[in-house]
């Protein structure tokens, strides 16, 4: 056989075609390596066509660079050189673009996590969601007909929660397990999306109505091992559910997570015949594979005329593409809670801004140092060296330098991801940033940064006369020119933006805390029932009220910060064609003691009052019912409610977030017992939620006691409890982290102009250092000097508050209109961010010019 | 006309032994047998490339020869200003070392 050379040399030879004009490099190489394999063997051979192809690799570069790579060198040893005689502005400029480039880069690591979602999906761009209106459910049987009548759909796949309740009872081995996300679906989810089988086969996992196919961890967590194959979940006694398969849990970056998938047909045994064939409950989440040559709106049309054939009001659907659903849908039933997209750009823009004003820092401290450099500029002028020459010198060693803050970046960024995890997600890590796109770009923008950064100072340098410079009579202008006014008042408008917005979202975050919300939340101590201990809520709220850290409790369907449902209803003197949703929640009699509502009119629910037929209306409700409200008939439309009497009205409490006014609620007695439903008898488990108030003080021990009673009750569901103003809280958990954010992104940016002013005022005083001493000599007080200084910078914030105001004004407000209770946009924050940017660049900017002006005179005349 | 390096200098003796033509291969092989230390082709080519660009050495694409795959490969001719400049480098060693003896060069720092 003939011998081969290295493969990889020989294609980088081919590929690279080095010295490829005048020399035949390839065939050369050739050449002698069929000559070396003669005399000294194939292995000598290959070895020395791999060393001489990268040695000769090495020496094309030294060619190509040819002189110029002496010069570079010694660019970077005067860039070297430079940076360690000024210290200060080294220390500025690097801190600076370390800071800025740190920050670009956590904000790019968040952003691609979010812009990841559902793209592990093979097929991810022909998936599409279609919904309806406000809410993401379709009827079951929309998916049958799809897919009989409609062509272009490859396959379609639904979900739906098992349990209307989240988490779902399980038992295996003797032992409980409360187990959530756990979904009914066809068997063609496995083709719509892309799991990944461990055990188990795809085409027959669903097929049987009592399979249930386990993620992984969720194997582990039952059984310990992943392979628990043939292993059998038990339900109530009746439903044994045998384990199929186990595959791949979702990553993070997925729309919904899911712990255990089960066949569509288990719907009739817990929600009845009517949910696999009624047109009217829009129940399913349903997702479609289109064929890659379908039409998205022909299919979308079918379905629309395939839907609103059975509905009394026409519904407009939509089809939702996979991939947009983490970033752009706000639907009623999200199976998860959503990002949304305005807020992403909200971060490039602030990444971008902050790369900006750490750009304009570097090209405003480069070129007012280029000053000190005019000797050095000089003197190679006078060697010999061009005009370009020296601007290439300028714009390599900020190149370098960039270079140097983008390593000291990346080490910043490793440092500070904990802190950055906590202020968005937990799983961030740099192993899912998208490092192929990555490195290109950070490589470019470095080489851009540099360039740009550089060019400024090196066009400016450049054109000094050596002649001039050397005589030391170069005009100085450091903190004048122009440009360099520019540059700062744009770095003065984007801090006064900067602070202006976090004053005023820390104003709002600070009103909604502060907000009275008409309930009590402090030491409230709320249990989730699982579904099985619901019949016992009576007992389980007996035993809590025995310890004496316990001063109240009450139970509850719903909490008074999640209602979730709305009953359409009608009143004495209101026609049932004109029938209004009022939210309502089931409790019981201790309701609104225990949450502290106040009764507004009428009278609290007592023993006296009957379960099932007795209302108490909100404030909002009792202005919708009119005059006379405590006495009227009401008639909600639900099988639990028989028509009663509202006996009062309680105060309205905000039982949303704050961004909603607060809508009109009932709330309605409610009790466990038997009820009647389609001539069935069956019993009715009225309560979701026990909440108990702890004395005060008492919370330690009141919180031990609800643990030992969940672990006497419900011992596997035994951490089921949490505290209500957290709980009420995390309705503002996408503001605060906004919030959050915003604090530490403007104070990031408020520092780098902050910074950036300070370097300059240091080379504006060191030019005018023989000014101020003659100055002082001629007795001028320092303030005066100071003044002298500051004239300037005084107008130039003025211009910039005049621009940046109104700027802040129009974005805040449209933030502030996502809220119903909002505060104002107030003068006195403005106010207050003009004097505190006032007084922020006036410290950063007068230290050296005090320093200067207090110094002794004489000090600063005797240079010479 | 400039003085020639120490490494174009060496290349155009080779060159000038070899007939004034040759290809890549053979004038490493020159090389390395003359100077007795190993050559990166790399290095060769970047001497050559200088070489062409003062015009002391031309190089063209021979024809294509069967054991080199078909391909066809270069070809290196000295100029007349090559051998002018390599004469004039002569002239100059020449001058350089008349009366030099290897004893005058290892009796460092003494006059003669």
């Amino acid at each position: 056989m003939k011998p081969c050379p290295p493969r990889l040399a020989r294609w980088l030879l081919t590929r690279l075609s080095l010295y490829d004009a005048n020399h035949s490099i390839f065939s050369d190489f050739e050449e002698t390596f069929l000559s070396l394999v003669e005399k000294k063997g194939p292995f000598r051979a290959r070895l020395w066509y791999s060393t001489q192809t990268l040695q000769s690799i090495l020496s094309y570069v030294r060619l190509v660079f040819a002189s110029g790579l002496d010069l570079l060198a010694n660019y970077i040893k005067v860039a070297f050189r430079s940076l360690r005689r000024h210290k200060i502005y080294s220390a500025i400029n690097i801190t600076g673009l370390t800071i800025g480039l740190a920050a670009v880069l956590l904000i790019v690591l968040f952003l691609s996590r979010e812009l990841s979602f559902d793209r592990h999906h093979k097929n991810a761009e022909r998936i599409y969601r279609i919904v309806s209106g406000d809410f993401v459910g379709m009827p079951y049987i929309l998916g049958d007909r799809l897919r009989e009548q409609v062509p272009g759909i490859e396959h379609i796949a639904r979900l739906k929660h098992l349990s209307d309740e989240s988490s779902f009872l399980l038992e295996s081995h003797g032992r409980k397990y409360l187990i959530s996300d756990l979904y009914m679906t066809d068997a063609s989810v496995f083709k719509v999306f892309s799991f990944r089988f461990l055990y188990g086969d795809p085409t027959t996992a669903l097929r049987d109505p009592n399979s249930i196919v386990l993620s992984q961890s969720t194997a582990l967590r039952f059984f310990g091992r992943e392979d628990p194959i043939g292993e059998v979940l038990n339900h109530d006694r009746d439903l044994a559910l045998q384990v199929t398969a186990v595959v791949a849990d979702f990553p993070s970056t997925s729309h919904f997570h899911f712990k255990a998938l089960v066949p569509t047909v288990l719907s009739t045994r817990f929600h009845g015949s009517s949910d696999l064939t009624s047109w009217t409950s829009f129940n399913y989440l349903t997702y479609l594979l289109l064929s890659p040559q379908a039409s998205a709106t022909g299919v979308l049309d079918k379905a629309t005329t395939l839907i609103n054939a059975h509905q009394k009001k026409p519904r407009a659907l939509r089809l939702q593409p996979l991939l947009d659903i983490h970033l752009h849908s706000h639907l009623r039933g999200e199976l998860e809670e959503n990002s949304d997209i305005s807020t992403m750009r909200i971060y490039a823009a602030v990444g971008a801004i902050i790369l900006f004003l750490a750009c304009i820092n570097f090209m405003n401290l480069g070129s007012a140092h280029s000053l000190n450099r005019s000797r050095e500029v000089g003197i190679r002028k006078v060697l010999g060296a061009k005009r370009n020459q020296i601007a290439r010198q300028f714009i390599s060693e900020s190149v370098f330098i960039v270079f140097l803050s983008a390593l000291l970046a990346v080490l910043l960024a490793q440092i500070v991801l904990p802190l950055f995890r906590q202020l968005t997600y937990k799983d961030l890590a740099w192993a899912d940033a998208p490092w192929g796109l990555l490195i290109p770009v950070l490589f470019i923008a470095i080489i851009f940064t540099g360039v740009a950064a550089g060019s400024y100072p090196g066009f400016i340098a450049s054109s000094y006369q050596p002649v001039h410079t050397l005589q030391g009579r170069q005009k100085t202008g450091a903190g004048r020119g122009p440009f360099r006014n520019l540059l700062v008042t744009l770095q003065f408008i984007i801090s006064i933006f900067f602070i202006g917005c976090t004053l005023f979202v820390l104003n709002q975050m600070h009103f909604l805390r502060s907000q009275k919300l008409g309930l009590d939340q402090e030491r409230i101590i709320t249990i989730k029932l699982p579904d099985e201990a619901m019949r016992e809520s009576a007992s389980v709220k007996a035993e809590l009220l025995k310890h004496p850290a316990v001063l109240k409790a009450t139970c509850s369907s719903f909490l008074p910060s999640v209602p979730q449902n709305r009953i359409s209803s009608t009143w004495e003197g209101r026609m049932e064609e004109e029938s209004v949703s009022l939210w309502r929640i089931n409790v019981d009699e201790d309701f609104i003691d225990t949450f502290g509502i106040e009764v507004v009119e009428g009278e609290a629910f007592k023993a006296k009052h009957t379960p099932g037929s007795t209302y108490i209306v909100n404030q909002a409700a009792a202005e919708l019912i009119g005059n006379r409200t405590v006495g009227t008939m009401l008639t909600m439309a639900s099988g639990l409610c028989r028509p009663g009497k509202i006996i009062g009205v309680v105060k309205d409490f905000n039982f949303r977030s704050l961004h909603n006014a607060i809508e009109p609620m009932v709330l309605f007695l409610d009790q466990n017992r038997m009820l009647e439903f389609r001539g069935r008898q069956y019993n009715h488990a009225a309560f979701r939620y026990i909440s108990v108030k702890a004395a005060g003080g008492g919370l330690k021990e009141a919180v031990q006691h609800v643990e030992d009673v969940c672990r006497a009750f419900f011992p596997y569901a035994a951490n089921n409890w949490f505290f209500f103003d957290e709980e009420f809280g995390r309705m503002y958990r996408r503001e605060q982290r906004t919030a959050g954010l915003m604090v530490v992104l403007s104070v990031i940016a408020v520092a780098l102009a902050g910074m950036g002013l300070l370097g300059l005022s240091i080379f504006a005083v060191e030019k005018r250092r023989k000014e101020i001493g003659i100055r002082r000599i001629l007795g001028a007080s320092v303030p005066s000097v100071l003044l002298l200084f500051f004239r300037d910078f005084l107008y130039i914030h003025a211009l910039a508050v005049l621009i940046g105001f109104p700027i802040v004004y129009v974005v805040v407000n449209r933030w502030l209109n996502n809220f119903a209770y909002r505060i104002a946009a107030k003068p006195w924050v403005f106010a207050v961010t003009a004097v505190l940017t006032a007084a922020l660049f006036f410290a950063t900017g007068s230290s050296s010019v005090v320093k200067a002006a207090a110094s002794n005179p004489v000090e600063s005349l005797r240079q010479e | 006309m400039g003085i020639l390096t120490r490494n174009e200098e060496t290349i155009l003796i080779a060159l000038c032994r070899l007939k004034g033509q040759t290809h890549g291969p053979a004038l490493r092989e020159k090389l390395i047998e003359l100077t007795g230390k190993p050559m990166v082709y790399g290095t060769l080519y970047n001497s050559l490339e200088y070489l062409i660009r003062k015009g002391f050495v031309i190089s063209k694409k021979g024809k294509p020869s069967p054991e080199r795959g078909g391909k066809r490969k270069s070809i290196y001719t000295i100029t007349p200003e090559g051998r002018e400049a390599l004469l004039e480098t002569r002239r100059l060693n020449t001058r350089l070392w008349k009366d030099m003896s290897e004893a005058d060069i290892k009796s460092r720092g003494q006059s003669k």
